[in-house]
């Protein structure tokens, strides 16, 4: 099944890439999940902006709105690249053609660039119709960075998990969730001190981001292959 | 013959715990030595349950190993449970409140969300194989979310945000810490025979189930 | 000790007491299931012998 012995740094690269480029090619064919993020990551803000009715909110629950607005949109879109997958009965062609790590890592990049793309509409209409003053900019990119690491790192890992259950990628949300809620508590704390909240600390918080970026890392690596043969 | 020592060992637990002097303003000292113990056990036996399961997918993929990181965690499911639970009388007499959306109170629940989540993806997978490979992934990150609910989520909010007293564990007045630590002992032992029991059960059942299997 | 926190020990000390005997009898049980499987697997072994010695319960 799988070539044993370690793949070579540039072929596993080329690997990869290879995983990465052809999610790209198929998502650029349709551009189905990449409209349903999207529009989703709009409509999120606007019905928030709709039913809070010209309320002004504290930047502590802007920051935390902020991530489980971008959350849910990811809960839409991201575990589709496993489901199509398994649907099309393709997965089995992803198995035998590339290692483990090549489409684990190729995934990941791909989901991140979905994320980045959809957020780049997302994150203005956001903190435009939320009223949120950015006051720290740097902060608030870094938080995104680090959030849409971790997002594309467990949904590519539990992406491939729920594919793999019944009802195909359903219990996504179930089980992305609970696993992303001290990640997600950790980013809307910071995200609230980049738009101004006065309590807190950023570099914890960030720290325990990056903390779980790591973890996420370490336990795709190891556990993906397990996950994914 | 750990459950003769376990029931001894929280019989004299419950005693200590009911003879320490009030402490650290509380109202109601004795259900400190239950709900803190109830709280660490579950930590250790979600801990245990995810080292059986990496035992069982990179060390010999024996079944055995598998039963055991789920009686583990269905234990330490019913220990959280449990520590909720009184944790929530405790927080009744102490604060006024059953739940006032504390950050332990929060992180507790987060924790046993995901071992919900988890017992439903073991019941929604068809395939033996790919069941316990996904529990095991999914029990190692369970651990991480439970490490960050009972400490590091109140490290990260603002100053005494948590209606917790911080670090009683290790910080408190020494006869109160070694009550905390002696019950500690006492409850994950005892926990610790229950979930061995339950193994067996499992490991019975995965047997008929292979049997069955075979004679069809 | 106020008579009020004896009687709380008391019920707690009960509790432990019935959760000691539940575990004892559970546990016989278990024993039980475990003989009776084991004896099954050897008057009708649907796997070589070998293997059922091979991995005990």
């Amino acid at each position: 099944m799988k070539p044993n012995k370690p793949p070579k740094t540039e072929a596993f690269h080329n690997a990869a890439f290879a995983v990465f480029r052809k999610d790209l090619l198929s998502e650029w064919r349709s551009r189905a999940t990449l409209g349903a993020v999207a529009l989703f990551s709009l409509a999120a803000p606007i019905t928030l902006g709709f039913s809070l009715a010209r309320q002004t909110l504290p930047p502590q629950a802007q920051g935390a709105l902020f991530w489980s607005v971008l959350f849910f949109a990811a809960c839409i879109g991201l575990p589709r690249a496993f489901v199509k997958e398994e649907e099309s009965g393709t997965s089995a062609l992803l198995r035998l053609h590339f290692s483990a790590d090549a489409v684990f890592w190729g995934k990941a990049a791909g989901q991140m660039l979905l994320l980045l793309v959809t957020q780049l509409a997302a994150i203005p209409t956001f903190i435009l119709l939320m009223g949120a003053k950015v006051e720290n900019v740097p902060l608030l990119l870094l938080t995104i960075l680090l959030g849409d690491l971790g997002l594309s790192l467990s949904s590519t890992l539990i992406g491939a998990m729920a594919a793999q259950a019944r009802g195909r990628g359903t219990l996504f949300p179930a089980l992305a969730a609970p696993i992303l809620l001290p990640f997600l508590a950790a980013l809307g704390i910071a995200t609230a001190i980049a738009f101004g909240s006065p309590d807190g600390n950023a570099s914890n918080t960030l720290m325990v981001a990056t903390a779980f970026d790591l973890a996420l890392i370490g336990v795709g690596v190891l556990g993906f292959e397990l996950v994914w043969k | 013959m750990l459950k003769f020592i376990a029931s001894a060992w929280v019989l004299v637990g419950l005693i200590i715990g009911f003879s320490v002097p009030n402490a650290q303003n509380l109202a109601t000292t004795p259900i400190a030595f239950f709900h803190v113990p109830l709280a660490v056990s579950m930590l250790l036996l979600f801990l245990l349950s995810a080292i059986w399961s990496v035992k069982w997918a990179f060390f010999g993929r024996d079944d055995r190993d598998d039963a055991r990181s789920l009686a583990f965690a269905e234990v330490g499911f019913a220990a959280g449970l449990i520590a909720m639970a009184s944790g929530m009388l405790f927080a009744r007499t102490n604060w006024g409140a059953y739940w006032s959306w504390d950050p332990q109170q929060v992180g507790v629940l987060g924790t046993l969300l995901t071992y919900a989540a988890l017992f439903a993806l073991r019941g929604a997978t068809d395939d033996e194989g790919t069941k316990r490979k996904l529990w095991t992934v999914y029990a190692v990150l369970g651990v991480l979310v439970a490490c960050f609910g009972s400490y590091i989520y109140r490290q990260i909010l603002p100053e005494n945000t948590s209606l917790h007293p911080n670090k009683t564990l290790t910080t408190s007045t020494p006869i109160f810490r070694f009550a905390l630590w002696f019950n500690v002992v006492g409850y994950a032992m005892l926990l610790i025979c229950a979930a061995n029991v339950r193994a067996r059960f499992e490991i019975i059942s995965n047997r008929l189930d292979e049997r069955v299997w075979k004679r069809a | 000790m106020s008579s009020d926190s004896i009687f709380v020990l008391a019920v707690s000390v009960i509790t432990l007491g019935g959760v000691f005997f539940y575990l004892l009898r559970v546990e016989a049980l278990a024993k039980k299931l475990e003989e009776r499987v084991r004896d099954e697997e050897l008057s009708s072994p649907s796997a070589p012998l070998a293997s059922v010695e091979d991995r005990p319960l």
